[in-house]
């Protein structure tokens, strides 16, 4: 065995090395990828409420591709990423229902949030997080790209950045 | 200052675990301010078992992340209803993969690591009964097998104790 | 001259002498002239004082909070109290590399100091080499790749503070130091194997780095006591070891190290398993490289990890060297050396070989468990975690062989057994078995019980040695009983010392089957003057209270405890659980009140608060049997092996080198 002994250095340095190159040795995967996305129904933040009634939430009965955005008004990342996707919002909102989901957070910060930066997309609100459990976050931001089925396509954990939307956007309207 | 105003600034201050997404957010996550609810022991036996998503280096017992946090609520709410631990635990899984679980599945890769005690115990084992068969059979056949450079050696050493060996 | 600029200039003439200090020692080796290496040995006393100059410039920083030091400004703070400061230069990544790197070359500075008592001038430059070596490679990381002494244009007027987690409780400031003493004091036993393994002289170096190895593993053990300690009274989950991978990587070496302090004495004795030995040390150093690697690198998710930077890839191909080296070594050698004799099972040898067999078996799944998530995602992709759940179950028999062989194994005579053995043997089982059935008329689990059967026979094993000796030696002698136990406790110090150790891990063991086993975690919010009652106590919450002190800002919620039945015995008191605020951290510490008892140990942690009214708090509480005797568990082994270590031993064990003498 110990004759072997380049070898086993050998594959103990690829293993190491291989670990310290993943770009984020943290990032989790989504089991629900490919599976059908969790239905729900959540409270709608205040400012919707005229145009989408009281509750809105994933349903398989939709018929059009949705893009779940969960977000916190204390998260930095969430700050770049809302006028991001309130831009896309506007462009494809005949196509695609962009729905976002505040989690762990206070209305009240929701709704300065929403403000800030004018978000027009829908927002429910879901105080302790419990939607996020059911779909497997475990950080915010994270976007869930679910096509016209109802099947989970990717999970994006952390922020968005412009190609990649769009790229996401392709790929569920294919 | 008032106890009020010092409690007022406590909630400025009050913030939980941050996302892993960004170790420093320098934004306050609200801490709601409704008490969270009772955990008798059971709730703890099982969170202990189960990887905290948001913090990862800890159990969901340990962590006071947000997640961690409404993870121990689940578990109490599906005790509470009569769920067994197994149940419980697989609800984790169907949403988290078994890397939320701390003890990997008796099954696939990870089998191996189960059966690492006895795979240790057989090569250490196995290295030590070849020594010992090797050392034996040369103490059988006695000094014959071993060079004479190494007898040479062998005697240079015992003979140098350490007074000696001083230049 | 600024600290700075004082620390800066140190440390790189620091590395300049290491650099000299390895060239000169290398010279000393190839051209077999012995006034190099006494150019070496001086070398190494300047290296040493470059070193301290720099760690003291460091220091001296902290403490005048110049920040335009880059590490001042990123780790200390002008609120931080004087022993925060003192300690913070080993509180984040650089500070802990250089105090790494000082005692670095203080161990090799010790062991120049014996070249020519027991380091022969042969074999001297090729351990020094290997000293020296290290040693570069710890201060041209430190110099190149993570600077303390960075200059920072434009100081800020206070710096970014130190980890909370270590500003909370004194254990922090010894557990990183006991740690790097025992890592780095690997290094001397392994430079000695390299020594004995180039110069081919298989055996002398095993009497030599007996006292070396033991040094370094009492400083481990230490070590990983101190961050059970401090992981109990600080994190507040309740437990003090959570198999998380940087404290297996601390267990690794400590493994390793036990298993070459059992194996070394059979070749001690009659020159056998020379091999093992040298792959035990290689191993246990190798391990000490693979934590550091572990801790900087980021590879594998833990909550102790430094923030990951360049310094990991340096470390890989550090680990990777010493791998190469450490095993090609051992395999040129282990062809050559070719031992002869034989080991009956049923002897003292044939009990530490065993021992040598769960140690190495024991290593083997931790190192395996360590790296096997990492290993699946490698192969193919899926995530895994492996944690405590694991490694305390596979633990379980692993640990109940070891106390059975840690029993054995010293009432077993060397080479063969006798008929007093067998009836010594049969007292300790008989003891096993009245221990087993007393936990199980108790009413404990069979584990619990089985752990208390263990712990009797161990007892009765040791209890049988001492008084069997102490007997012969006072009725050949004519002394009283008492003379006699002085006499042979101070002339026979491994063998007691190691009884003292043994009594201690088997105290160790006894008190972690109860505390894993036993351990209860309840949580209850109270409105201020309600009672709770739960395991034996009644909790009465007295106020919510917020309360800004020095360098953080608290909220305090006291409690009364009052004990209402057996089990709540020992927890009376008023007790101020509280939530410590930082500044530099996003997260509220809940620094828990621990009050220790004979039995049971509570554990009261403040879990969230009121913070509009103040009217209710949420707690909390932990109980958990015999943490108190864990701790104790761990003062006797320190005591067994400072008792061991003891100047005034040398002598005996001098006399001891020679393989006829018996014990």
């Amino acid at each position: 065995m110990l004759r072997f002994w380049p070898i086993w250095v050998l594959l103990a340095g690829g293993l190491f090395l291989w670990g310290m190159q993943r770009s984020d040795p943290d990032r989790l995967q989504s089991v629900l990828v490919g599976r059908p996305a969790p239905t729900f129904s959540l409270p709608l933040l205040e400012p919707y409420r005229a145009q989408y009634g009281s509750e809105m939430g994933f349903s398989s009965d939709l018929g059009k591709p949705v893009l779940l955005n969960i977000w916190a008004s204390w998260c930095i990342p969430c700050h770049t990423e809302a006028p991001l996707l309130e831009r896309y919002h506007q462009k494809y909102k005949d196509r695609v229902l962009f729905l976002g989901v505040v989690v762990q957070d206070t209305e009240a910060n929701a709704l300065k949030f929403i403000q800030q930066y004018r978000l027009t997309f829908p927002s429910v609100f879901d105080k302790r997080g419990r939607i996020g459990i059911e779909y497997g976050y475990y950080g915010v931001p994270e976007t869930y790209v679910i096509d016209r089925d109802g099947t989970i396509l990717a999970r994006h954990a952390g922020e968005l950045s412009e190609a990649q939307l769009q790229g996401y956007l392709r790929k569920v309207l294919e | 200052m008032t106890a009020g105003l010092r409690l007022l600034m406590l909630a400025l201050f009050s913030l939980l675990l941050i996302s892993p997404y960004f170790p420093n957010p320098g934004l306050a996550q609200p801490r709601p301010n409704t008490p969270p609810p009772d955990f008798p022991p059971r709730v703890y036996e099982i969170a202990r078992e189960l990887r905290c998503p948001a913090c990862q280096g800890e159990s969901t017992a340990e962590s006071n992340a947000g997640v961690a946090v409404e993870m121990r609520r689940i578990i109490a709410e599906q005790l509470a209803q009569g769920k067994t631990e197994a149940e419980i635990r697989q609800f984790f899984v169907d949403r988290y993969g078994y890397w939320v679980l701390y003890e990997p599945p008796f099954r696939g890769y990870t089998l191996l690591v189960w059966l690492s005690p006895l795979i240790g115990m057989a090569l250490v084992g196995f290295g030590l009964w070849r020594y010992q068969a090797a050392a034996r059979a040369r103490a059988r056949t006695g000094v014959a097998g071993v060079s004479d450079e190494e007898i040479a050696r062998l005697e240079s050493e015992l003979n140098l104790n350490p007074e000696q060996r001083k230049p | 001259m600024t600290p700075g600029l004082l620390g800066g200039i140190a440390l790189v003439a620091a590395l300049i002498f290491s650099v000299i200090g390895l060239v000169v020692i290398l010279l000393a080796h190839f051209l077999k002239d012995r006034r190099y290496v006494d150019s070496a040995k001086r070398i190494s006393t300047l290296a040493l004082l470059a070193g301290l100059v720099s760690y003291g410039s460091l220091t001296w920083a902290i403490l005048i909070n110049d920040f335009s030091v880059s590490y001042v400004a990123q780790s200390s703070s002008i609120e931080n109290p004087l022993w925060v400061k003192l300690v913070t230069p080993w509180a984040a990544l650089e500070g802990s590399i250089l105090l790494w790197a000082l005692i670095q070359t203080a161990y090799t500075w010790l062991v120049s100091l014996r070249v020519g008592k027991s380091l022969d001038t042969w074999r001297a430059p090729v351990a020094l080499g290997t000293l020296f070596a290290i040693q570069v490679f710890f201060f041209a990381l430190i110099v190149f790749v993570a600077n303390p002494f960075g200059v920072v244009p434009n100081p800020p007027p206070d710096g970014q503070g130190t980890n909370p987690l270590l500003q909370n409780h004194w254990m922090m400031a010894v557990h990183p130091v006991f740690m790097y003493l025992g890592f780095v004091g690997l290094s001397v036993p392994f430079a000695y194997a390299m020594a004995a393994m180039v110069s081919k002289q298989y055996q002398g170096w095993i009497f030599e780095t007996r006292w070396w190895t033991l040094v370094a593993w009492g400083f481990l053990t230490a070590g990983i006591y101190t961050g059970k300690w401090w992981s109990y009274e600080i994190l507040g989950w309740g437990g003090y070891w959570a198999w998380d991978p940087v404290e297996n990587a601390s267990l690794i070496p400590w493994l390793f190290a036990t298993a070459f302090l059992h194996t070394g004495q059979v070749q001690e004795r009659n020159g056998l398993f020379k091999s093992w030995n040298f792959g035990f040390i290689t191993l246990a150093f190798a391990a000490t490289v693979f934590g550091t690697f572990l801790t900087r690198s980021g590879v594998i998710m833990s909550v102790h990890a430094f923030a990951s930077g360049p310094v990991g890839a340096w470390f890989l191909v550090f680990l990777l060297s010493v791998l190469a080296l450490g095993l090609g070594m051992l395999s040129r050698v282990s062809s050559e050396i070719k031992d002869a004799g034989e080991v009956k099972w049923k002897s003292r040898e044939g009990a530490l070989l065993g021992g040598a067999l769960l140690f190495g078996t024991f290593a083997f799944v931790v190192v395996l468990g360590t790296i096997w998530p990492l290993v699946v995602e490698a192969f193919s992709g899926a995530e895994v975690s492996i944690g405590a759940p694991f490694f305390n179950q596979v633990s379980i028999p692993l640990g109940i062989l070891m106390l059975l062989l840690m029993g054995i194994g010293p009432i077993l005579p060397w080479r063969n057994t006798g008929a007093q053995v067998k009836r010594n043997i049969t007292i300790m089982l008989v003891a096993l078995g009245i221990g087993t059935l007393f936990g199980q008329v108790l009413g404990l689990t069979i584990g619990v019980s089985l752990t208390m059967g263990l712990f009797a026979y161990n007892l009765a094993a040791i209890w049988l040695m001492v008084s069997q000796g102490v007997r012969e030696r006072s009725s050949s002698l004519g002394i009283p009983a008492g003379q006699a136990l002085w006499e042979l406790a101070s002339s026979h110090r491994r063998r007691f010392g190691s009884h003292i150790v043994h009594f201690g891990i088997a105290l160790a063991a006894l008190t972690i089957a109860f505390s894993q086993t036993y351990r209860v975690t309840e949580q209850r919010t109270l409105n201020i003057g309600e009672t709770w009652q739960t395991q034996g106590m009644e909790i009465r919450l007295l106020s919510v209270t917020a309360r800004e002190e020095a360098n953080r800002f608290a909220a305090l919620a006291p409690i009364e405890v009052r004990s209402i039945s057996r089990e709540g015995w020992g927890s009376d008191g008023v007790y101020q659980t509280r939530l410590n605020f930082y500044p530099q951290m996003d997260a509220p510490l809940a620094t828990p009140v621990v009050k220790y008892s004979l039995y049971n140990d509570f554990y009261f942690v403040l879990m969230q608060f009121d913070q509009e009214r103040g009217q209710w708090a949420t707690l909390k509480i932990i109980v958990t049997p015999l943490v108190l005797w864990l701790w104790v568990a761990g003062f006797i082994i320190a005591f067994g092996t400072i008792y061991i270590l003891w100047p005034g031993a040398a002598r005996v064990s001098r006399h001891q080198m020679t393989p006829t003498v018996g014990d």
